[in-house]
């Protein structure tokens, strides 16, 4: 028995093998690269008795990549291809540039370009103007000479140190008597209505407009869902000069003790009032807010907010109103007036250490971290 | 084909096998934590003394000087299994109603006392504290540990129940503690431990000067009838209650009149530095631990014998009369078992 072997339809075997088996050497540098056929057939005398047949492919020279068509594609009109056989061949030196194989990018990294682009552009339309609008509020706060905060002007004689309160009787605010039983809510709520939902709306959310009595851009805080015994010694504070303000004091003057304890339970209960969307603040800024907010700064005296003002600064009844939500200009401005003594009716002078202990950017910082808190988590 | 079969339900069961064993050795495990409960006599042994942390020796005014310490900022916690332990026991320091629930019997939590997450020179700081256990105490013959010091505080300041030694949350607070004490030397007493002895009152403590006290400058956080403020909707106590049901019982250290009045003097109103003068922080002192509270979980069954017992100072009102009410009297807050 002879074994022959042939390399397409030949009909000269590249090889003859006596017996039933052997080796063989295909060179496959003497065939083309392409599709090929290895065909063996065994022949007994001049009869062949077997048959099989092998298909490979040749590959000696270069890869051939073709970018713009592929396999059973469906063209018409012109067709820009990009063909790239610069691969070496198996005994050339390795081009390590020609493995790049040139292709088509795929759709979703052009779409991961659009969004990144977007995402850019809305961050630079958006982050440097909260940053400018904290550094202009920042200016504000200077006088036009440029005096740091420090040295506003401020009520308290030279020698008393801040930080040190003597709560001598006299000096603070005491408890004031406070009877929410005997409020009357319905006659609260149109009393409200008629001399204080024009400035801090209708359901106590908090404005800033103009100021119907003095004509000016005014903040007004939100007052909804804060605590009535709280609402009551601010109205309690305007009217004796515990705490100043251009448009409050007539406005508490102009109503009676009871109207004071209506308005305050009337607005206690308006819990469900819609907070406005939350500020955007830098990243940073808030970080250092929820740091003071939650840590304070003991080595200078100055406590936790979150302390008396609760997680979040949600408030915490009867005393310490909520901070959440409220505008940060407001907060801002409040703990200017604490350290400045225009504000004195804090629960205890326990603002005093607090608003001098504090630097202009930590206590804008710390604002600016309430103002972004909502209700159900912290943020 | 039948080969590979066998092949997938052997790999099926070896799974299932695998998944059982883990199951069983947490169980085990767990039935040995529960197996292992605490030495409530060893505990009780170590927090015999009334004051445990005014110890005369180790006062910040004896003559041995107090080494100064700063605890690490929060922001150094590292972000790997230790920060996040580390984290754990702040979050339990912090609300431990909440997040030690099982073991905390009342309205304060770890930081009600230890002030500033436990940080406050002052306020028994845990850095302090930590470098000062495990130590000898004559008081017991034997060799304290920070876990019975803990375990004490979970029995009697909280009036609850001690976690196990090996417990997650015994883990989580001692990790915390350690990592609050990095650096800080053992065998010294650091500046800020424990709480400032006062000296004797010029004038004995009066209940009734307490009272003016205690409304004046207490009452706005702590509420006219002591007993604290909720945040709304109930998440737990913003400001601790002082005396009642969800107040330290009569075995915790704040009842001795000398204690409280120390705290009270370095750090109440929270916030106002040396605000209250040293006769108000006694006399309010007085007048906080002269109301009722539930009872010393060492109570023998006599008042008299539980009072002579554990209560033999002149700081401690336990089993006196105060406006009517005879103060540990087990009709008050009977202790559960009918004791």
């Amino acid at each position: 028995m002879i074994i022959r072997i042939y390399v397409d339809s030949d009909t000269t075997p590249i090889a003859e093998l006596a017996g039933s088996s052997g080796r063989i050497k295909l060179d496959t540098t003497a065939i083309p690269d392409g599709d090929h056929r290895l065909r063996i057939e065994t022949v007994d005398g001049d009869r062949i008795t077997g048959r099989r047949e092998i298909s490979f492919t040749v590959r000696n020279g270069p890869g051939i990549a073709v970018a713009g068509l592929s396999n059973r594609d469906e063209v018409r009109g012109k067709l820009g291809l990009v063909v790239d056989a610069t691969a070496a061949g198996i005994d050339g030196e390795l081009d390590v540039r020609s493995l790049e194989v040139h292709r088509g990018l795929p759709f979703w990294t052009g779409a991961l370009a659009v969004l990144i682009i977007i995402l850019s552009a809305l961050y630079l339309a958006v982050d440097p103007l909260a940053f400018r609008a904290y550094r202009a509020e920042e200016l504000a706060l200077r006088s036009e000479t440029g005096t740091p905060l420090a040295r506003i002007a401020t009520d308290q004689p030279a020698n008393v140190d801040p930080m040190r309160v003597s709560l001598a009787e006299g000096s603070y605010l005491p408890v004031l008597d406070f009877d929410a039983g005997a409020a009357d809510t319905a006659r609260g709520a149109a009393t409200y209505g008629a001399k204080c939902a024009g400035c801090h709306g209708d359901d106590g959310q908090g404005r800033i407009a103009q100021s119907a009595t003095l004509g000016e851009q005014g903040i007004f805080p939100r007052l909804a869902g804060q605590p009535a015994a709280y609402l009551y010694r601010q109205l309690w504070s305007f009217a004796h000069g515990w705490r100043s303000s251009a448009a409050m004091p007539p406005m508490a003057d102009g109503l009676t003790q009871a109207d004071w304890a209506d308005i305050a339970v009337h607005l206690e209960h308006l819990t469900a009032t819609a907070y406005p969307p939350p500020p955007v603040i830098a990243n940073d800024v808030v970080e250092l807010g929820r740091s003071i907010a939650t840590l304070g700064r003991p080595d200078r005296g100055v406590s936790p907010c979150s302390r008396c003002h609760g997680p979040a600064g949600v408030g915490v009844a009867p005393y310490f109103p909520a901070l959440m939500g409220l505008d940060a200009r407001y907060i801002t401005a409040q703990i200017i007036a604490f350290r400045g003594g225009q504000r004195r009716n804090g629960m205890l002078r326990l603002m005093d250490p607090v608003s001098h202990g504090l630097e202009v950017r930590e206590i804008e910082a710390v604002a600016g971290y309430f103002a972004k808190q909502r209700p159900g988590a912290a943020q | 084909m039948s080969r590979y079969a066998d092949r997938a339900v052997l790999a099926a069961l070896r799974t299932v096998a695998l998944f059982a064993a883990f199951q069983l050795a947490i169980a085990a495990q767990v039935a040995a934590q529960s197996a292992r409960q605490p030495d409530l006599q060893a505990i009780d042994r170590a927090w015999s003394d009334l004051d445990p942390d005014l110890d005369p020796k180790l006062d910040a005014n004896s003559p041995r000087a107090a080494v100064p310490f700063a605890p690490p900022s929060e922001a150094e916690i590292p972000n790997d299994v230790f920060g996040r332990t580390v984290r754990r026991g702040i979050a339990i320091f912090t609300d431990t109603r909440n997040e030690a629930k099982p073991y905390a019997g009342d309205g304060l939590d770890c930081a009600s006392c230890h002030l500033d997450r436990g940080r406050r020179p002052g306020a028994a700081p845990m850095w302090a504290a930590w470098v000062r256990y495990p130590r000898f105490r004559s008081k017991n013959d034997a060799v304290n540990t920070m876990t019975m010091r803990i375990q004490g505080c979970f029995r009697f300041s909280m009036n609850g129940t001690p976690p196990p030694d090996d417990s997650e949350i015994m883990t989580a607070l001692q990790t915390y503690f350690y990592w609050l004490a990095r650096g800080a030397p053992t065998g010294a007493t650091l500046a800020g431990a424990g709480f400032a002895r006062l000296a004797e009152p010029k004038e004995a403590p009066s209940i009734a000067r307490g009272e003016t006290v205690f409304a004046a400058k207490c009452a706005a956080c702590h509420g006219s009838d002591g007993q604290g403020r909720q945040v709304t909707g109930g998440l737990g106590y913003q400001f601790p209650p002082l005396w009642g049901a969800q107040s330290y019982n009569w075995g915790a250290g704040m009842t001795s009149v000398a204690t409280a009045a120390a705290f009270i003097r370095a750090n109440m109103p929270y916030g106002l530095r040396d605000s209250l003068t040293e006769q108000e922080a006694w006399d309010v002192a007085m007048f906080v631990d002269s109301h009722e509270r539930p009872q010393d979980p060492r109570f023998s069954g006599n008042l008299a014998e539980t009072r002579a017992r554990y209560h033999d100072s002149k700081w401690s009102l336990y089993g006196t009369e105060q406006r009517g009410i005879r103060l540990g009297d087990p009709t008050n807050y009977p202790l559960p078992g009918g004791r």
